[in-house]
């Protein structure tokens, strides 16, 4: 097959995208990791029961605090509601114990409990992804 | 062959020109949108544009309203070209760029969305970015890449007034081998869209609804995505769905054929889950018929009108809740609402529309009295403020009535448990059901409000009103005269019908002299003036309003309509007895007092609480009286405040301030009692601080909620403590210093009768009519109380001493007859406790009914005689007002509760040898006060003249 002079420039044109879309590609990508994992500090007094914070959850009780992502594990929507002792997600009704577990779909993962971090000053924060 | 003339046409112009017009249109008004638009402000810009720049309010919505049009006519214009099988006439090339840019309209079309910046908005961006996510190894990248961060609508935003618009409008133009369409498109389109954009704007949607819908084109996924719990299945679909149709292509026309149909099929599920998500998905993304809420509640803010108007006023609008809202542009001169709700605005407890200032539609779907428990979901209990309450409140027994029914029901013969639960709302037609619709049902919290004005003593239900809504005198004064001038627009109005051309001028002529005096001085001094320029009109009161303040009570006169029946316990509380007086004349003596509602009381000793100033939140709880979540059956069980929680025994279990749940905490908080190094005493059953109360490490004290002086609350007496002769005695058993009690009652229905449904407020067929015969107030009676398998003496009425008719004109049905006494906590506690003779030698006590009860002695031995006062019923053998009989025992069916009972033979045994012993010996004496300590001892050292009772 005869390649002419235009068709080369045509197909060598669309390889160059390649590159250009694998550097886009790690850039966006680099970009979202720089994105990562949010540090969120904990206010200092929190009151016992359930406290709706920023991207998290609070759960404090006698037995201490447990710090879940307030996103829905089945399709990441913000939970902020509590009905009848249970968490429940807006967006497609998925339910979820006080502690984190979940009670109702379509959600079949429980809430992700985060790791609470005490800094040098003493201060509570969790690592938010 | 040309298929041109095949396409299905509207106006003689096909649906791919209406789609290509639409977009067109769509981005040149999206252009213009950016002045106002700010992307890192989106919903306060947007909200901003709806209430006060009427120009970008109509771009907004015709760029809107082309989106719409271009969505729906793209799909028309694809199912048009599917049917005549023309995917064969373009390129490869096109064809496959085509299928790629179905991705492109939706994401074009999502991304819109999004970029309202509303609270769905933030949810469908995490659902769009999380669907993307499920993309294996890439999906991550690429929702960032589309997306960006969640907090940040930059990227979103180029994408979708950039990268998506060029490449669907290059896509579009490829294969329409046209840069524009027809004259005629626009000549049709423009003007459609514009009556469109201008009579329906696109609103917004606050945080309080918890209805959370995506754009209606994608509710089905909404849907769809609820069902399934991986959503990656979902991705699957979608793939197949554009993998057939980039292979419609390449198929033969009979496999053509059968892909389209399975692809309209797909299409009509799509279209199935769409119409249950957008009609049947409630709160929560709950199953309910479109009948129980308004589907289309928040979607469209009304017309566009009042241009003039809008664009001369708009240095009110105030930032609210995160939001412009429109409603403070009138009624920025609200005035008394305290802090904790002076902030919020007016749409988030009266709903309607706030981003409009056409007071039409600003007044659509408004709530005038918020707190209602039917609407407080969406007012006082929406997500953002009161969720939990609200549910508590709802199981709470002062909404469910389930007591009440469950009495009713046994008493009736429904029912053979007294334990049931039942909720009031539930209530058919059943005898006993219809006898507490027509006699008791207005008592419970769910009852609507309907009327303007303070909670008085004929007020029933009102959800939260019935608590927390309070009128000051400016409030009250502003809301006489409010009513003066609706009755006054009302004669107006009549005038006017008449042509009564004189009076009408002269108001006018008085709304001049308004404005040259200045309308805002001349309206507060009509309202000082008390009313009495009641020339004023509604429309001038519109600019200046008393608000009822919503605070925490201070008060008894919540709790008074309804408790002042029943239990009386708040009449009792006061000391008033009600009698069945109805002359208007003894009234006039301040031994009598009567009621809203006619009744008569006389006067009775109060509750020494009361003497001291206390009201009824004093003691009980915020769970106590809006319930603590869980579903009772009867009170003593919500209730859980005891004497000794407060007049301590022994060292108090305490908590400080930082223990305190949520809600104790904000009410301490806003009744100014937190104070951090105070330790505060427990209710000793739940562990639930008293917020009004501390311990100082010796002694209880009380802060009273009317006045907050503070009161030091005493311990018990030595002697109520002492022994083991009155160990199981409640408090109540010995300082209850009466109670009201009502016997021989007879309820009978006439079906040809009606009355007063209290449950649907309306009239209703058939009538329950309820007659007694003494009205009595005495100690109560005493009998037992099972708790956790201790036993517990405690004090107790005649519950239900009753004979039921249940068809008063056949005389040969069975007449019902019940002998039942109920546990009663009449709240008339005294310092002092009533003597021992009135629990050892009156027969009442015993529940023997009244009479003589009277010691016979003989020798050495006595015995006990009694003689009744009233006749004994021909039901059941005994004295009208009697328990049990005289020396009998009865061990069911004779009380309202299944844990209590009256005192069995045994029992009466031993208290009537101590009141034989008080025959003769003086209460006081030392022998008495030994037989409190060890009774056993006293009695093996009788001495000889001592006169114990025989037994027969």
């Amino acid at each position: 097959m005869k390649i002419t002079r235009k068709k080369f420039l045509k197909y060598f044109y669309k390889i160059l995208l390649i590159p250009l879309f694998a550097v886009a590609y790690f850039s966006a990508d680099k970009q979202k990791r720089l994105n990562q994992n949010k540090k969120i500090f904990l206010p200092e007094k929190i009151e016992n029961g359930i406290t709706f914070y920023d991207e998290l959850i609070i759960n404090k009780s006698n037995l201490g605090i447990k710090v879940f992502s307030s996103r829905c594990t089945h399709l990441g929507c913000k939970i902020e509601n509590i009905l009848s002792n249970q968490l429940v997600c807006k967006c497609h009704g998925s339910k979820f114990t006080l502690d984190g577990k979940v009670t109702a779909g379509p959600a079949i993962k429980n809430l992700v409990e985060l790791k609470i971090i005490t800094d040098e000053l003493g201060k509570k924060f969790v690592i938010y992804e | 062959m040309n298929k041109e003339n095949n396409y299905i046409k509207i106006f003689n112009v096909t649906f791919g020109n209406y789609a290509f017009g639409s977009i067109l249109i769509c981005i040149v008004s999206g252009i213009f949108l950016a002045l106002p638009y700010d992307v890192s402000k989106p919903m306060e810009s947007i909200s901003k544009m709806l209430l006060i720049d009427e120009g970008a309010r109509l771009i907004r919505s015709i760029h809107y309203w082309s989106a719409q049009f271009f969505l729906v006519f793209t799909l028309l214009h694809f199912i048009d070209h599917l049917r005549l099988y023309t995917e064969k006439n373009v390129s490869k090339g096109i064809w496959f760029r085509l299928t790629v840019s179905t991705l492109l309209v939706v994401f074009v079309m999502l991304s819109g969305f999004i970029l309202k910046g509303d609270s769905e908005s933030f949810l469908a961006q995490s659902i769009f970015k999380n669907l993307i996510d499920k993309i294996p190894l890439i999906g991550n990248t690429i929702s960032f890449f589309l997306l960006g961060t969640q907090d940040n609508f930059q990227i979103v935003y180029v994408h979708h007034i950039a990268t998506a618009a060029i490449f669907l409008l290059i896509f579009i133009i490829e294969h329409a081998k046209s840069i524009t369409p027809s004259n005629r498109t626009f000549s049709i389109l423009i003007p459609a869209i514009v009556i469109i954009s201008f009579l329906l704007t696109p609103n917004l949607h606050d945080k309080f609804s918890s209805i959370v819908k995506g754009p209606w084109y994608l509710v089905g996924v909404q849907e769809l995505l609820h069902w399934l719990t991986y959503p990656s299945i979902f991705l699957f679909i979608v793939l197949i769905v554009l993998t057939l149709i980039f292979m419609l292509r390449y198929f033969q026309k009979k496999q053509s054929a059968f892909v389209k149909k399975i692809l309209l099929i797909f299409l009509f599920l799509y279209l199935m889950l769409t119409v249950i998500g957008f009609y049947f998905r409630g709160e929560n993304w709950e199953l309910k018929y479109p009948w129980q809420y308004n589907p289309y509640e928040n979607i469209f803010s009304g017309s566009i009108k009042e241009f003039k108007k809008i664009f001369s006023d708009t240095t009110k609008i105030n930032l609210v809740m995160g939001r412009y809202e429109g409603c403070l542009s009138c009624h920025s001169n609200v005035v008394g609402l305290s802090h904790s709700h002076s902030s919020i605005g007016c749409s988030s407890c009266h709903l309607g529309n706030p981003f409009t200032l056409d007071k039409n539609s600003a007044h659509s779907n408004m709530i005038l009295i918020p707190g209602n428990l039917l609407m407080a979901k969406k007012t006082c209990g929406s997500s953002q403020c009161h969720q939990q309450i609200i549910e508590k409140v709802n199981n709470s027994l002062m909404n469910t009535m389930s007591g009440v029914i469950s009495v009713d029901k046994f008493v009736f013969d429904e029912s053979n448990s007294l334990n049931n639960i039942y909720k009031v709302e539930n209530l058919g037609s059943n005898p006993a059901d219809i006898h507490l619709r027509n006699l008791c049902a207005s008592c419970h919290l769910s009852n609507e409000k309907k009327e303007l004005g303070p909670i008085n003593q004929l007020s029933r239900g009102g959800g939260c009103n019935a608590c927390h809504l309070s009128y000051s005198n400016d409030a009250k004064e502003y809301l006489k005269n409010y009513k003066i001038a609706r009755l006054q627009d009302y004669k107006i109005a009549r005038l006017r019908d008449y042509k009564i051309a004189r009076l009408q001028d002269y108001k006018i002529a008085r709304l001049q002299d308004y404005k040259i005096e200045g309308l805002q001085n001349y309206k507060i001094a009509g309202l000082k003036d008390g009313g009495n320029n009641q020339n004023l009109l509604k429309k001038d009161f519109d600019k200046i309003e008393f608000h009822p303040d919503i605070k925490l009570p201070n008060s008894n006169d919540y709790c008074f309509g309804c408790h002042s029946r029943s239990g009386r316990i708040s009449t009792n509380y006061e000391g008033w007895h009600e009698t069945e007086l109805f002359s208007i004349d003894t009234i006039r003596n301040k031994n009598y007092r009567q009621l809203d509602d006619g009744r008569i009381f006389v006067k009775k000793i109060s509750d020494v609480h009361h003497d001291k100033g206390m009201i009824c939140i004093d003691c009980h709880t915020s769970s106590e009286i809006m319930g603590d979540g869980n579903l009772y059956v009867h009170k003593e069980e919500q209730v859980k405040i005891q004497c000794v929680d407060c007049h301590l025994i022994d060292k108090p279990k305490t908590k400080n301030l930082i223990d305190f749940d949520y809600e104790s905490k904000k009410i301490a908080e806003l009744r100014n009692y937190n104070q951090d190094e105070r330790k505060y005493l427990t209710v000793q059953k739940t562990g639930e601080p008293i917020i009004n109360s501390f311990f100082d490490g010796s002694n209880a004290y009380l802060i009273k909620k009317k006045n907050n002086e503070i009161e030091k609350m005493k311990k018990p007496l030595s002697i109520c403590i002492a022994g083991k002769a009155h160990k199981d005695l409640s408090c109540i058993a010995c300082h209850t210093s009466w109670s009201p009690q009502c016997i021989g009652c007879h309820t009978e229905y006439n079906k040809n009768g009606t009355r007063y449904d209290l449950l649907y407020n309306k009239e209703m067929k058939g009538e329950w009519k309820e007659y007694s015969k003494d009205f009595l107030s005495d100690y109560p009676a005493l009998g037992v109380k099972i708790e956790n398998e201790k036993r517990t003496i405690s004090t107790f009425i005649p519950g239900m001493i009753i004979t039921i008719d249940k068809d008063k004109h056949d005389r040969k049905d069975k007449i019902i007859f019940k002998r039942l006494f109920a546990p009663a906590f009449s709240h008339t506690i005294r310092k002092e406790s009533r003597s021992c003779k009135s629990c050892h030698n009156e027969p009442t006590a015993l529940g023997y009914g009244r009479g003589k009860l009277y010691y016979q002695i003989a020798g050495n031995k006595g015995i006990w005689e009694f003689i009744p006062e009233y006749k004994n019923s021909k039901y059941d053998g005994l004295p009208l007002d009697a328990w049990i009989g005289f020396f009998q025992e009865r061990k069911n069916n004779s009380s309202t509760r299944n844990n209590v009972r009256p005192f069995t033979i045994d029992e009466q045994k031993k208290i009537l040898t101590v009141g034989a012993c008080l025959v003769c010996h003086n209460p006081d004496s030392e022998i008495m006060k030994a037989s409190l300590i060890d009774f056993e001892k006293v009695l093996r050292n009788l001495s000889k003249k001592c006169a114990l009772p025989l037994w027969n």
